[in-house]
């Protein structure tokens, strides 16, 4: 059941690791060995995102809150980065690609939802996917080789996000949506997502 | 990097005149040693320590390695019999199998991870079981199984409580799943005593051949011997934890904690089984110990103390992670993942190339591999190089100097009996309050987040027998089964008897499975070593458990105690006054002599009987039914004859080996209706059994009946093997009564004194047993 | 000389020692086939088992990294040729991920995360699969309408399509040889008897040819008969049930002599008729 999104407003949390994060980095040496679109992958980076929707505290609260609670990320060895307007800042760099990749019907946090509501009284919605950060070496379409990793098609062709169990969208840096996840790609004007094609 | 920082002494001559300053002042630098020690410290080195040397001792010398307050007291638990091959002293006990399996022995090993769960409960519950299965494999064994033992708060205290409970039962799935080693149960009690000081024990069962142990030390004679680092690049992690779990749990520490790598411990693992296959098809003398507390320090002056010399580490050879870390760091790190070997010089690059190449660890986890760190002295000194300068240089003799602390114990009178003061609850109501209660429900929700066939070994899972039971081997019938015990109300009220009980029900336990006990475990969780009641408590226990032992040993070796073969103590588990109950765990591992007659706890036929052996009638006091029902403070523990639970381990352990009983269970929490209860409730759902039950064949009231947790076992029998069970309690002047019998009708009927005849469905069963866990994960409980 | 099977050992992986012993059972001679081992040692088999574990610690997805080594390329040509494959839960998913099933190459179904009412993640419990008619080579010895008790253990295996109806129309075509079954005989049984949501209750699907299978339940776990799950009800849980008899009777430490087979050997044998009936690949 998915609410009006006229009402309230989305927060994005961006969850990065503090230290080197070992499935980027099993995933980057698999990329650049093995898939043709990946050999001048540079870098790979994964974060996690969550987007919030409803009626959110002021930011600061949303960060002492978010730093609490052990259902969006462990301090301890992960940093949070708060996005309230598509005019702030990302964590995408300049240069990078990013690549959506979200659990098809497995976006919503019912038990993070549950949990801001026990805390705040407040009902929201938490949807949640994850960010693949692409940066190749110049000289290349970055964002073409960016789709073409991002869905796996075979054995030699992309992997990301399985479209069968998976939605994925694309956006390069300073062009991020808010919100990202979820929304209807009819539903948003210019939308960033782009379905997987085969 | 400023090596002179690492090598600049810890204290000056000057400032030793005053020991209790420079304890103070190491200690605000995270180094903890009390004014003696400051002042034997430099006894022992002729001078005042360099800072590396301070790092080191204050780890050697913390109460998580030395045991310093509890040493002396541990000399109390019996630790010898015939079967036993290795007792405490090393990671892990061993003990010898009968035939068939006699060529195999089994590694045995104990450990809590509680100040680490209850800060990060993911990653400390992870790394227990992470530092567990080291501890087994490092003997040289294959690890075939391990069991946690959970006490948590009440999850209706606060978020946290219910964070700590959901993260570790998500830490011991997320890691042990992926290792590839089968959870074969524990337990789990929830308390308000555990809000603040979360308890995770962990425990592991390995086999290895009896001719191929490998002891953690330089091995005697031979050599050059050089010792040969394998595993994760060495990192900052964990630094000071072995510092951290001996103080009281304050402020952030959450840096302390290491972060787990099972994808990397089950590719060392197939690389260590092809590193031991070589050893011993070459015959090479080798020894062998896992990184814990303390790091490379720790394992390699232990191992160098242990093989009688001395060692040198060059730490520069280490492989470790690319950042810049002092020396000192990087000698004690609590890095996950590693092993060290010491193997003679001339095969140590066979054994590198093992791990790089073969099995190209790096590509596993980038910087993993193994090392040459350092030799063998023969001179009896420990001493570690960081290029050219010495960061340690000390007598093997202040390595094993040990300490002791003597601690002033009080000891208490043990709580009286209770007996309940209110009216009795209604029985029907009764026995579905205890089975929706936290403490007393299904345990199947936490089952499924585990793996616990993994292997192809499991014959009974946790929750089909009173203790799992494994096969040792494929081709040959023996079983082992493994349960654990302990109960925190009761050893709060009276600690020895409540650890006498510890001990008890974990044998019984494995009896019920038709298992004869065969060796413990244990570890002791209790409150700060400063407070002399939790060092009475403490004193107290060790009784407890040292008498029970000693009388529960005939059924593995006539004439024997039941040995203790490993252990772990675990102090500061306290919040300011407020100290955990004193909660000895105690794991028993038992010998069943051939799987076909491993006994589960589900019914199995209708027309059989269930007769209770046992003697329920005299106690209620202690019972769940006074806390979680009647809502009043449980009160002593029941009385227990150890002589009389001997006789009726025994009964049990020949019933299953005789085939005189289908099946057992012990009567424990919740009593004779809650026993039986869970009888029914492990048949299959779609070929459920039920029963038709007498309680007034007891003679007693009806709470006395049902709810006393005096100890006892509910066998299975079919009509013509009751006598010779009959027969075989009377011979052994144990008390039997016909109790229930087996029917198809899924339900439980009982006639019940003074109230006539009270009727439970399965399926209301089935619900009420199932609500508090599922719960507990799926309601933020207010 | 026995067909030899290979084992395949990515890194990760936990269950290869059981799989192999399964294999040994049915009379194969089984080979672990580790990955750093050269790719030109790996066409000499006759059949290959991709066992379960955690190829990869599951990073990106279950069987997603392990998909792309170049022994999955060498398992494609052998799997064309018509070399029988195996790929049990991790392993599944690398087919899966890998295009080798439902087969030619493209991907076309994932084997998602597990949808289940009032928890989520990893789930292990034994259930029930029937045998539906099918050319897969692994369930040739069993009637269709057959009922095994196996144990499932895993986090991601749903078995979907983005293709509305693509996985019903596989399982029409007889590429669904196993499916999740209740006590009854339900086309559609509710969790925990389908135990993350498969659709179509698809506990294994194979290519067209019959010659590839991924399992998400693991066999080589129900090899023995004794060791059933006390939870299974049917004609296993009964010949068990008659074999414990027998031992009771008998007494101590006599173990019946005979058949200890237990159901999930049924796909090892299917495996073993098929090479012995067909000659060397």
């Amino acid at each position: 059941m998915v609410q009006s999104r006229a009402d309230g407003a989305t927060v994005q949390a961006w969850i990065e690791l503090r230290t080197d994060d070992p499935e980027a980095l099993s995933a980057l040496g698999v990329v650049r060995s093995r898939l043709d679109a990946g050999r001048s992958l540079a870098g790979l980076r994964r974060l996690r995102l969550f987007e919030l929707h409803g009626r959110l505290p002021a930011r600061a609260e949303i960060e002492a809150l978010l730093h609490r609670s052990t259902w969006f990320y462990n301090p301890h060895k992960e940093r949070c980065t708060l996005r309230a307007s598509s005019r702030e800042g990302s964590p995408v760099a300049i240069g990078e690609q990013a690549v959506l990749v979200v659990e098809r019907g497995g976006e919503r946090c019912p038990s993070a939802e549950r949990w801001w509501l026990h805390e705040t009284g407040q009902a929201i919605e938490v949807r949640t996917g994850l960010a693949w950060l692409l940066r190749f070496e110049p000289g290349g379409e970055a964002a073409a080789r960016a789709a073409e990793l991002a869905v796996v098609t075979g054995r030699a062709h992309g992997l990301l996000c399985n479209p069968n169990a998976q939605d994925h969208a694309l956006a390069a840096a300073g062009h991020l949506p808010l919100p990202w996840i979820g929304s209807e790609p009819g539903r948003r004007p210019g939308g960033a997502r782009k379905r997987g094609t085969t | 990097m400023n090596v002179a920082a690492g090598v600049r002494a810890a204290w000056t001559e000057a400032e030793a005149a005053d020991p209790a300053a420079v304890s103070a002042t190491l200690r605000a630098r995270g180094v903890s040693l009390d004014p003696d020690e400051v002042s034997l410290l430099a006894e022992l080195l002729g001078r005042p320590p360099w800072w590396p040397e301070a790092v080191l001792f204050g780890i050697l010398w913390s109460e998580h390695c030395s045991y310093k307050s509890t040493r002396h007291l541990l000399g109390r638990l019996p630790t010898s019999a015939p079967q036993v091959v290795i007792g405490p002293g090393e990671d892990a006990g061993v003990v010898a199998l009968p035939a068939p399996c006699e060529d195999l022995v089994l590694v045995l090993a104990h450990e809590s991870h509680n100040h680490p769960s209850q800060v990060l409960p993911v990653e400390g519950a992870a790394t227990g079981v992470g530092g567990i299965v080291r501890d087994v494999g490092c003997m040289g064994a294959e690890v075939i199984g391990v069991l946690d033992a959970l006490r948590f708060g009440d999850p209706r205290a606060g978020v946290h409580a219910r964070d700590v409970t959901r993260g570790v039962v998500q830490g011991i799935a997320d890691y042990g799943n992926a290792l590839g080693v089968p959870n074969l149960g524990g337990d789990v009690v929830f308390d308000r005593g555990f809000d603040s000081n979360c308890l995770v024990n962990v425990m592991a069962l390995g086999l290895a051949p009896r001719d191929g142990i490998l002891h953690s030390r330089v091995p005697e004679g031979g050599g050059p011997w050089a010792f040969v680092l394998v595993g994760k690049p060495t990192d900052e992690s964990g630094f000071g934890g072995a510092a951290f779990a001996s103080d009281e749990l304050g402020g952030d520490q959450r840096g302390a904690v290491q972060l787990p790598d099972p994808f990397l411990k089950r590719v060392l693992h197939v690389a260590n089984a092809e590193a031991f296959r070589r050893v011993r098809e070459r015959g090479v003398t080798a020894g062998f110990k896992d990184l814990g507390a303390g790091g490379v320090a720790c394992a390699t002056s232990e191992m160098a103390a242990a093989g009688g010399c001395g060692a040198r580490i060059d730490l520069e050879r280490l492989h470790r992670v690319a950042r810049p870390l002092p020396p000192e760091v990087l000698l004690c790190a609590e890095t996950q993942e590693r092993y060290c070997w010491v193997v003679p010089e001339a095969f140590a690059p066979e054994l590198c190339a093992i791990y790089n190449r073969e099995f190209a660890l790096d590509q596993v986890a980038p910087g993993a591999g193994a090392s040459i760190i350092g030799r063998a002295l023969e001179e009896r000194r420990y001493q570690v190089g960081w290029d050219d300068d010495l960061l340690v240089d000390c007598p093997i003799e202040a390595i094993t100097a040990g300490r002791r602390v003597l601690r002033p114990a009080r000891r208490r009178p043990p709580a009286a009996p209770a007996k309940p003061r209110r009216e009795d609850a209604p029985p029907r109501e009764a026995l579905l309050a205890l089975l929706r209660s936290l403490n007393q429900g299904s345990r199947e929700y936490l089952f499924r987040h585990y793996d616990s066939e993994v292997q192809g070994r499991t014959w009974l899972r946790p929750g089909e027998a009173d203790a799992a039971v494994v096969r040792v081997h494929p081709e040959r019938g023996l079983g082992i089964a493994v349960a654990v015990g302990g109960n925190p109300y009761w050893c709060e009220s009276d600690p020895e008897l409540g650890a006498r009980h510890a001990v008890a029900e974990a044998a019984r336990n494995v009896a019920c499975a038709g298992g004869r006990p065969w060796a413990l475990t244990d570890c002791l969780n209790f409150g700060h070593p400063e407070d002399t009641r939790v060092m009475g408590d403490l004193e107290a226990t060790l009784e407890g458990l040292a008498v029970a032992a000693e009388s529960l040993g005939q059924l593995a070796s006539h004439g024997h105690p039941l040995p203790f073969v490993s252990g772990n103590v675990s102090l500061y588990n306290q919040t300011g006054d407020h100290a955990v109950p004193p909660s000895p765990i105690v794991m028993c591992v038992g010998v069943v002599r051939d799987l076909s007659c491993a006994m589960g706890l589900g019914l199995r036929r209708p027309g059989d009987f269930l007769v209770l052996v046992g003697e329920p009638r005299d106690e209620l006091s202690g019972s769940a039914y006074l806390r979680d029902v009647l809502r009043e403070r449980g009160g002593a523990p029941p009385t227990l004859d150890l002589a009389r639970e001997a006789r009726l381990q025994e009964l049990a352990v020949l019933a299953a080996e005789g085939g005189w009983a289908r099946a057992a269970h012990d009567v424990s929490d919740g009593g004779l209706a809650l026993a039986l209860a869970e009888m029914a409730l492990a048949t299959p759902l779609e070929r459920p059994l039920g029963l038709d039950v007498d309680f007034e064949a007891l003679e007693t009231s009806a709470e006395l009946a049902m709810f006393s947790e005096r100890p006892g076992i509910v066998f299975e029998v079919s009509p013509e093997r009751a006598a010779r069970l009959f027969q075989a309690a009377r011979d052994r002047s144990l008390l039997a009564w016909p109790i229930a019998a087996v029917t198809p009708q899924p339900r439980l009927r009982a006639r019940v004194p003074g109230g006539g005849t009270v009727e439970w469905r399965l399926d209301e069963l089935r619900a009420a047993a199932g609500a508090a866990l599922e719960r507990l994960w799926n309601e933020e409980l207010a | 000389m026995k067909p030899r099977v290979a084992v395949v050992q990515f890194p990760g992986v936990n269950c290869e020692a059981e799989t192999a012993r399964a294999l040994e059972r049915v009379g194969l001679e089984a080979e672990i086939f580790r990955w750093m081992r050269p790719e030109s040692e790996f066409a000499r088999f006759d059949a290959y088992v991709l066992p379960g574990g955690f190829s990869y610690q599951d990073r990106v997805r279950g069987g997603a990294l392990a998909a792309k080594h170049p022994l999955v390329e060498r398992l494609a040509e052998r799997a064309a040729k018509g070399a029988p494959v195996l790929g049990i839960c991790n392993g599944a998913q690398v087919l899966v991920e890998a295009g080798l099933v439902p087969g030619g190459g493209a991907v076309e179904l994932a084997l998602a995360r597990n949808r289940m009412p009032g928890r989520a993640g990893y789930y292990a419990r034994w259930v029930r699969v029937r045998i539906a008619p099918s050319r897969c080579l692994f369930t040739s010895t069993l009637e269709a309408g057959t009922v095994l008790p196996l144990p499932v253990a895993h986090g991601e295996g749903r078995f979907t399509a983005r293709a509305a109806g693509r996985v019903a129309e596989l399982a029409a075509a007889g590429q669904a040889p196993l499916r999740y079954t209740g006590a009854g005989d339900e086309a559609s049984p509710a969790f925990p008897d389908n135990p993350n949501g498969s659709e179509e209750a698809v506990a294994g699907m194979c290519n067209a040819e019959g010659n590839v299978l991924a399992l998400m339940p693991h066999p080589e776990r129900a090899q023995d008969l004794g060791a059933l799950s006390r939870a299974a009800s049917g004609p296993w849980a009964d010949r068990r049930d008659a074999r414990l008899e027998v031992a009771l009777q008998a007494g101590a430490g006599r173990a019946a002599a005979g058949d200890d087979d237990g159901p999930g050997l049924a796909i090892f044998a299917g495996l073993a008729r098929h090479l012995a009936g067909r000659g060397r690949a």
